[in-house]
């Protein structure tokens, strides 16, 4: 019968832990992010988010143009 | 059949192009070519090795090299044209020593002179790359590497070429190393400015994967291959963007387009694309003949560090960029483009004897990445104000603390490697190895990096193999110097974005 091996964790070896996150609620996460996207748009990074996505949808033109300078 | 002979040659480097067009016994130019100037970029090139901080001063000829790229391109079309061009080049390799002294290392090479072992190591030192000259009588300059500019301008502004790679280049017997990223010019015949534009892009993807790099006359091919809306694929009568597209495709990469609005997401996608390490393909129209295009590679970018005013405390890193520096087959390698001011999205090109600089307005970006990278640029924008926000927010009122944002993507295991260097150079061992040890990381992480000056910066993780709609935030990784304000500001995230988060504190 082979012998049994115990394993070493890397976290036995070395401390990893994470720091502790806050303990946060549905609820608290949810007002948070609300909050942020009204500071967002107080900011103007609402609107600017919007122009950033529509340099994402592309037509067939833009797919269709031409690079031809010599 | 007798083999071919080689011929090396040392030379002094006058910083004059007559003097080397003459080395390398150049026919006279036909004046029924269209071009009347082929040996301009050959001319570009000398005084770019005439810099100061390059400071070339002699040159090795090599009479017969063998050179990937033509040889494909001759296979498909010049070997089938009633003129018997070569199926070889010539290459010529600069150095910042003098020709005395280069030959005094040669020597120590050939075993003439002790002290060997050092000559590689010396001459990489003192090498500035090199040009392949092709036996083509309209386009001369094919692949050329060359040593990027340093990095400090001395003025405040820095420059920043993180998209070049290293290439090995064997000559005499000597391995040489040059930092660069490959260059040519477009001939008409394999290859047109799109093509050469992802053709340059593409060499840098060595560094990231196991993908062949592939040569222009493959390019033109794959782009070729199913549609054809211009006439013939060669002579190369230019490309879409929906062929450079699917050349990319075809190569086992995915092409990022994204139209380009107002300068701002410019920047950033500039910005962006230089911090990760990968070149894109810029996409020029003549503002006075929106007809008129022309594709660019855009290798590295100058910036003016803490030139951006704070709005309401926060600084958008991109916004530090004054130029950018790109492979224009029409001209040269490294060629610095103005941006003519930071709202317009125009570049100004002032090289050569035009009475006034030329003008192009940036109207796309293509960028080929691995197929894993779901996330894009334009994603990873909206994602960083709101991250910045967020941080913000967290920090409270009355911290007045200016915080700079950005985002790039970076390979997982590279991100964990230059973590655990800042880490030791900070004093702060063990941040990399504890993200590592307890979180599987992506082939390539989305960064989102939200930064206090000389504080430390938080950065959010995202994971790149998920999509907007399903969006996975790998960790939140703080690096603090002191206060601790910061290490907070990560535990309550961490909680806010239902992920780890690890200090260095």
């Amino acid at each position: 019968m082979a012998a049994t091996e115990t394993p070493v964790r890397i976290s036995d070896l070395v401390s990893t832990a994470p720091i502790r996150a806050a303990e946060i609620s549905l609820e608290e996460r949810q007002a948070f992010f609300r909050a942020v996207e009204e500071e967002m748009e107080r900011l103007g990074f609402d609107e600017a988010n919007e122009i950033t996505a529509a340099s994402e949808r592309l037509t067939e033109h833009d797919f269709s143009v031409r690079i031809n300078a010599r | 059949m007798r083999n071919p002979v080689q011929g090396i040659s040392l030379h002094a480097f006058d910083g004059n192009a007559a003097t080397l067009m003459a080395a390398l016994q150049r026919e006279p130019i036909n004046e029924i070519l269209r071009d009347k100037d082929p040996y301009r970029q050959l001319r570009y090139i000398v005084d770019y090795l005439k810099y100061p901080q390059l400071g070339a001063k002699s040159y090795l000829l090599e009479e017969h090299y063998v050179d990937r790229d033509y040889m494909e391109d001759h296979a498909v079309f010049y070997s089938r044209s009633l003129r018997a061009y070569a199926n070889y080049c010539k290459r010529v390799h600069f150095f910042n020593l003098p020709k005395a002294q280069v030959a005094e290392h040669i020597k120590s090479a050939a075993g003439l002179v002790p002290g060997a072992d050092s000559v590689e190591t010396t001459l990489s030192k003192a090498y500035l790359g090199f040009v392949v000259v092709k036996p083509i009588p309209g386009a001369p300059i094919g692949r050329t590497v060359l040593k990027h500019l340093p990095a400090e301008k001395g003025d405040g502004h820095l420059r920043s070429f993180r998209c070049v790679r290293d290439y090995d280049v064997h000559v005499l017997g000597l391995t040489l190393k040059v930092w660069g990223l490959a260059f040519q010019q477009q001939d008409e015949g394999v290859s047109a400015c799109a093509t050469t534009a992802v053709w340059s892009t593409l060499q840098k993807i060595r560094d990231f994967e196991d993908i062949r790099i592939a040569t222009p006359a493959e390019i033109t091919s794959l782009a070729t291959r199913h549609i054809l809306p211009f006439g013939r694929a060669m002579p190369s009568e230019g490309l879409s963007i929906d062929q450079m597209c699917q050349a990319i495709q075809a190569l086992g990469l995915a092409p990022s387009l994204y139209r380009l609005g107002p300068a701002d997401d410019l920047l950033a996608y500039l910005h962006a694309a230089e911090h990760s390490s990968f070149p894109c393909i810029l996409v020029w129209d003549d503002p006075d003949d929106t007809t008129r295009r022309h594709a660019v590679a855009v290798v590295g970018v100058k910036t003016l560090p803490g030139s951006v005013v704070a709005v309401e405390g926060l600084t958008d890193l991109a916004r530090e960029i004054r130029a950018i520096y790109v492979h224009d087959d029409r001209i040269g390698p490294y060629l610095r483009t103005d941006l003519e001011n930071q709202n317009s999205g125009i570049f100004t090109v002032s090289y050569g004897n035009r009475s006034k600089p030329e003008r192009w307005r940036a109207s796309y970006l293509l960028l080929p990445v691995h197929g894993k990278i779901r996330l894009s640029l334009a994603f990873l924008r909206q994602a960083s104000r709101q991250f910045a926000t967020a941080v913000r927010k967290t920090l409270g009122q009355k911290d007045t603390t200016i915080l700079s944002f950005e985002s790039f993507i970076r390979q997982g295991h590279k991100y964990v490697k230059e973590l655990c260097q800042d880490s030791t150079k900070e004093g702060h061992a063990g941040l990399g190895f504890k993200l590592v040890a307890e979180c599987a990381l992506p082939r390539y992480l989305g960064v989102i990096r939200v930064a206090a000056g000389n504080l430390g910066w938080i950065d959010l993780l995202l994971d790149t193999t998920s999509t907007p709609r399903s969006i996975e935030c790998v960790a939140i990784v703080c690096h603090e110097q002191t206060s601790g304000a910061l290490a907070a500001a990560a535990s309550e995230l961490a909680g806010q974005y239902a992920c780890k988060a690890f200090t260095s504190q």
